[in-house]
């Protein structure tokens, strides 16, 4: 008599209500939870260490301050060709550290040797530029990660596919825990790489030794070759610490820009992500360190040698050929700008 | 107590229940949410808002040259509003604190991309006013050569005038400026097309100038005009009413909270008193009554339920009705005699046949002549055992044409007699097309139109089954075209594209029908022979196969030579090499990487000890990865001497590689690693650039005529930034080109089927630097090589140096190369000398050089340099 349907309904009605008047008064005298202190990525103040600008181009910082261990394991990440689809394309086949931190030919090739039509930029320095790629499509390193893992003609993987790789793998199920804790997410991944990637620094140039007052260092032909910068105005957006790679611009100024890549279809450059008419041909102002070492040169990589180039940029954007005189003094400051990575010269 | 009184009390428990969690919620976010830091939050975007407008200000005056700031302002800026929306959220749903900042956030991203396009403006105006300075300089200087004074007057006060205006930031009008220039070049010489032309760039130039002037003007007060800041004040006010909402909304929920507590404490008491009355009422009194009662309501509700079964009845006869006349399928009816008595529109259509012609005939789908007689007799049985039958069958049409259909055909019985059979189909073409499409797809590679790892997959494992079963062999292929990605990369996708099918064609025609070939993907195509009685037996095939690759491939989307291209085939065998077809396929790969070693073109069986190779050659890849960057890898070097004097005039750069764990590892073994994974190209030009730096020291401390020879690897001899690569290295390091000394093998040559190594040799050459031939003799020696490349020197192979005392042929081998390089005027250096005897036999047969553990073996560059600091001769030589 007691469980008939009409009891049990009531019971049950009964038992539910008492559940949520518990789970209210626990909620009630619980502690308010505790804010989590804030991960906020390095801003530029903390990295420059040098607010009082009285140069256009500032030296970069000796050291920088990142988690060595999360970056020795981001090394190791970003040398894992499994990171690719088929095993066989890692961060560093386009971004070869002992070739500048990009590759020697026009554009890279990715998985099943496919390619893409922009030339890898390099990866030192590039915690200095204020956004990523050749279009500023993505704003922070994390993000950026995802352009070339997920593009079918670069890595073409996918983060489900490439977490379960990884998890697979017992060294780095113990790296990550001791670093991150239990289980590799997506985001334990993208930090690691960021912060290596943060760590590649090319500092103590000849060039930033003469901003730091060495001023002896420099040749008679290099300190002209600065003097010309300054004075043809390549400075004027090849400036910052970076010499370059905080600001965009557009490649022909002078003269409608044609890549001889052999490509058919037109590289617009940012107009390809706003849309809009007056960026069409604006791309992402590269920095100009280490620029002796990343041949080939431009979005297209379609300019062999350092000498074409300046000599390029001369013709778009000063509506000037250079004599070879100009060039080869340009030529002689630009590699004064090849830095140190750990310690020793690039 | 009864029913109604019970739901009653049922659902206020239960909204009861449903209030008391959903204010359980709220006020933990409430209690959560730190209302200071939003407003310390929303003070700090204001405050760097104002530092990016001073900065904006700065750069616009010049007193700002840098845009490294600005950038900075701007990521700290994108950092605060994320951390204000976090907030936000923790008290607002998403939608809602994304609401309160969306005009906010419209604003920034248009000042944005306002400032964006400022920086742009900035900085090439920025550049055409320094280098309109520097060009009007030159101007000048070039008005006072020609002693041109009017002209030099008039030009220096554009200069001023300019200087002025832009430092004034006055726009003043481009017209007056062209006036000025046309006014100069009135006054220069028509034919002096040198300073016109420097007027005109200068022109451009100060065009440029003001028409960025106004961009910038106008950039600025499109940004001074978005208020940003009142966007965000008004966001800052939104939020603090809402917040202000919430706080009456929690006094609102506490009074909700205590009355739901209330109902809850009334309900349980109910529930108690209830309880209590069950159990105290033993004996029902009622009971007798309430059961007669329930009888009569029984007996009621059967004839309801009865009317209400026939009405229900009379609605699914019309349901049925309209189904038939509406429904997608074609239906027609026949009587137990077969004969159709009635046909719905779907049918008509689906057949094309008229309802009215068809009654009183035989269905036209079952007519004996048209149904191939094993469906006929199918549907014949079916229908005698279960009284119905379904499935395809092909149906004409009234038309005349064929269409496949799924049939279903139910007999249905009255009183144990056949009454009618029911004829239902649906058009099923489109499906089957579409299942054949995606067969397709599914089973074969569009390209070559041969079976995919799918297909191949399936059938595999059947030839797997039935060979286990009755003991029988089979052979997998791994076939793999030889450089195909070099084509790919050459002559383009559409080349190789074509070359793939042609090659897929020619397979396909060398194999039995009974044999699987599939296309794995890019170049690889495996096959597998079935039922063989031992391996030796394929041998023929595998000849065939190879040799039909290598036939000339004419290409019909570009105009182009045949292409010669070749094919390396790995064989691996079933049950020998494995017995499932992962571990087969593994072998067959392992082999056909052997037979590319094996020089390509050729074929190669699987053993057991390829296994071990492709491990130990796997653990070399990822230890060599890391070798450079762990300062591994080290330079050992190898005096040369002359065997006029005896004098060390170069030294042989040899790399060498101890692991971390301290184990020597020898280049034959890890270079070809470096060559295949492609790492050969930075390690190379490590070993290039290191090399060359060690000489720029020699040259400094020991003498500046030494020379240095580097090893360059096939590969990294066809990396198309190589030359580049050379060049820098030589600028780079300032040491004299003919002080190095590239040493490359004669497979190069070989290799040479784009015609791309003698340009690049060439343009070596006219560097200064000298091409040298190591291992000479060994591979492909051809004199046609020598003449035709531009080689300095040849280095005689170790091999022909070691059987010199013992063995005559190779005794007048080696002269006759000496001759040779001495009429072909080149250098020649002998190898691997390691007695005195073979020292004096190749001094006595007019050898140049000589190298080798007799005199003197590779050292670390410390030993190295004393040796070369000291009189530089032969110790051995000294002492005999």
């Amino acid at each position: 008599m007691l469980f008939t349907n009409k009891n049990l309904i009531y019971v049950l009605s009964v038992l539910c209500t008492g559940v949520a008047a518990g789970v209210f008064i626990h909620q009630a005298i619980k502690p308010p939870a505790e804010q989590h202190a804030s991960t906020s990525p390095p801003s530029y103040d903390n990295l420059s260490g040098n607010s009082a600008l009285s140069s256009a181009i500032s030296p970069l910082p000796l050291t920088i301050d990142i988690d060595e261990d999360k970056a020795a394991l981001g090394e190791q990440l970003f040398h894992d060709v499994r990171l690719s689809a088929d095993n066989t394309v890692s961060c560093a086949t386009c971004h070869n550290l002992s070739a500048g931190g990009t590759v020697p030919q026009p554009v890279a090739t990715g998985v099943h040797g496919r390619t893409g039509i922009r030339n890898p930029p390099t990866v030192f320095n590039t915690v200095f530029s204020f956004t990523r790629l050749w279009d500023g499509r993505s704003m922070t390193l994390e993000e950026q990660m995802n352009t070339p893992i997920l593009n079918i003609i670069e890595m073409g993987s996918n983060w489900p596919d490439l977490l379960n790789k990884l998890r697979k793998d017992e060294d780095y199920q113990k790296a990550f825990k001791a670093l991150y804790g239990e289980g590799i997410s997506q985001q334990d991944v993208q930090d690691a790489i960021a912060t290596f990637e943060r760590s590649l620094i090319t500092p103590n140039s000849r060039f930033d030794q003469y901003l730091r007052g060495d001023t002896g260092i420099l040749t008679d032909e290099e300190r002209a070759g600065y003097q010309l910068f300054d004075a043809l105005g390549c400075i004027s957006c090849h400036q910052g610490m970076n010499i370059g790679g905080n600001l965009y611009q557009k490649i022909g100024i002078f003269k409608p820009y044609v890549s001889s890549a052999p490509r058919k279809e037109i590289d617009f450059g940012r107009f390809h992500i706003t849309g809009k008419e007056a960026d069409k041909f604006v791309f992402r102002v590269p920095s100009l360190r280490n620029v002796a070492l990343t041949a080939p040169y431009f979005h297209d990589g379609s300019v062999a040698t350092l000498d074409e180039a300046i000599s390029l940029m001369g013709e778009y954007q000063l509506g000037r050929k250079l004599t070879d005189a100009e060039i080869s003094k340009l030529r002689a400051f630009l590699h004064t700008l090849t830095g140190e990575f750990r310690g020793k010269p690039l | 107590m009864n029913a109604r009184y019970l739901a009653v009390l049922f659902v206020l428990s239960l909204i009861a229940a449903v209030t008391l969690s959903s204010l359980s919620v709220r006020y933990k976010t409430a209690n959560d949410h730190n209302q200071s830091s939003v407003s310390s939050l929303f003070r700090q975007l204001k405050l760097l808002s104002a530092s990016a407008d001073r900065e904006i200000l700065q750069l616009r005056t010049r007193t700002q040259t840098s845009f490294d700031q600005l950038a900075g302002l701007k990521l700290e800026h994108d950092n605060l509003v994320s951390q204000l929306e976090g907030e936000m959220q923790t008290v607002f749903n998403a939608l809602d604190s994304q609401r309160l900042l969306a005009q906010y956030r419209v604003l920034s991203r248009r000042s944005e991309s306002i400032i964006s396009q400022f920086k742009s403006s900035i900085a090439y105006t920025e550049n055409s006013f320094n280098y309109s300075f520097h060009l009007t300089d030159e101007i000048l200087g070039a008005l006072e050569q020609r002693g041109n004074e009017k002209a030099w007057n008039l030009t220096r006060q554009l200069q001023v005038d300019v200087l002025q205006h832009f430092t004034t930031q006055e726009t003043i009008s481009s017209g007056s400026i062209d006036r000025s220039v046309k006014g100069i070049q009135s006054l220069l010489q028509q034919n002096d097309v040198e300073l016109i032309e420097m007027l005109s760039v200068l022109n451009r130039h100060l065009t440029i100038l003001f028409q960025g002037q106004s961009e910038i003007n106008a950039a600025l007060a499109n940004l001074f005009e978005l208020e940003r800041n009142k966007a965000l004040d008004d966001a800052h006010a939104l939020y603090l009413n809402r917040m202000t909402d919430n706080r009456q909304n929690e006094l609102t929920f506490l009074i909700a909270a205590i009355a739901s507590t209330l109902v809850l404490l009334l309900t349980i008491a109910l529930a108690m008193y209830r309880f209590l009355r069950l159990n105290s009422e033993k004996e029902s009194l009622s009971f007798a009554i309430s059961e007669s009662e329930a009888s009569l309501q029984r007996s009621n509700t059967e004839l309801m339920k009865e009317v209400e079964q026939r009405v229900e009845a009379e609605q699914e006869l019309k349901n049925a009705a309209i189904m038939y006349e509406n429904c997608p399928l074609g239906v027609i009816i026949c009587d137990a005699d077969q004969r159709v008595i009635t046909a719905n529109p779907a049918y008509e259509k689906i057949t094309g046949a008229q309802c009215a012609d068809m009654i009183g005939q035989l269905p036209a789908i079952l007519s004996e002549e048209l149904l191939p007689a094993e469906i006929l007799s199918n549907i014949k049985l079916a229908i005698k055992a279960t009284g119905k039958w379904q499935g395809e069958m092909p149906v004409i049409t009234a038309r005349g044409t064929v269409i496949p259909a799924e049939v279903s055909i139910i007999a249905t019985r009255k009183d144990s007699q056949l009454s009618r059979y029911i004829i239902m189909l649906a058009d099923i073409s489109e499906r089957k097309k579409n299942e054949d499409v995606i067969y397709q797809q599914a089973n074969f590679d569009a390209l070559t139109l041969l079976p995919n790892r799918n297909l191949f997959d399936d059938r595999v494992a059947h030839t797997l089954a039935d060979s286990t079963r009755n003991h029988k062999k089979f052979a997998l292929l791994f076939v793999d075209i030889d450089n195909f990605k070099r084509i790919n990369d050459t002559l383009g996708h559409t080349v190789g594209d074509e070359l793939l099918q042609i090659i897929a064609g020619r397979l396909s025609a060398s194999v039995r029908e009974v044999d699987t070939l599939s296309r794995f993907g890019g170049d690889e195509f495996v096959l597998v022979i079935e039922d063989i009685k031992d391996v030796l037996q394929i041998e023929p095939l595998l000849t065939k196969l190879i040799r039909c690759i290598s036939e000339p491939v004419t290409v019909s989307s570009v105009q182009h030579p045949a292409l010669h291209v070749s094919g390396s085939i790995g064989v691996s065998v079933f049950p020998d090499d494995g017995k499932d077809l992962s571990t087969l396929i593994r072998c067959a790969d392992m082999a056909m990487y052997k037979a590319k070693e094996q020089g390509k073109n050729t074929y190669c069986f699987y053993q057991e000890k390829m296994t071990a190779e492709a491990h130990e050659y796997m653990a070399l890849e990822t230890q060599l990865r890391s070798a450079l960057g762990n300062a591994e890898l080290f330079l050992a070097y190898q005096p040369i001497y002359t065997l006029k004097g005896y004098t060390a005039d170069s030294v042989e750069a040899l790399i060498r590689w101890r692991t971390s764990a301290g184990e020597l590892i020898t280049p034959d073994r890890f270079i070809p690693v470096a060559e295949d994974s492609g790492m050969i190209i930075g390690i190379g030009e490590w070993v290039l650039r290191r090399a060359c730096q060690q000489l720029a020291r020699w040259h400094q401390t020991v003498s500046p005529d030494i020379r240095i020879a580097v090893n360059i690897s096939v590969v990294q001899f066809r990396d198309p930034g190589f030359g580049a690569m050379l060049k820098q290295v030589i600028e780079y390091t300032g040491i004299t080109p003919g002080s190095l000394i590239l040493e490359i093998t004669e497979s190069l040559f070989l290799d040479d089927t784009d015609n791309k190594v003698y340009p690049l040799l060439t343009e070596i050459r006219d560097l200064g630097v000298l091409i040298s031939l190591d291992d000479f003799g060994t591979g492909y020696a051809s004199l046609s090589y020598l003449k035709r490349f531009p080689v300095d020197i040849i280095k005689i192979d170790r091999s022909f140096i070691a059987d010199l005392s013992d063995d005559k042929d190779d005794g007048s081998l080696v002269e006759a190369i000496i001759n040779m390089a001495r009429s072909l005027n080149m250098e020649v250096v002998a190898e691997g000398v390691e007695t005195a005897e073979q020292l004096e036999w190749l001094k006595a047969a007019g050898c140049d050089k000589a190298q080798g553990f007799y005199c003197s073996r590779p050292e670390a560059e410390a030993e190295i340099t004393p040796l070369l600091l000291s009189d530089r001769r032969m110790t051995q030589c000294e002492s005999d």
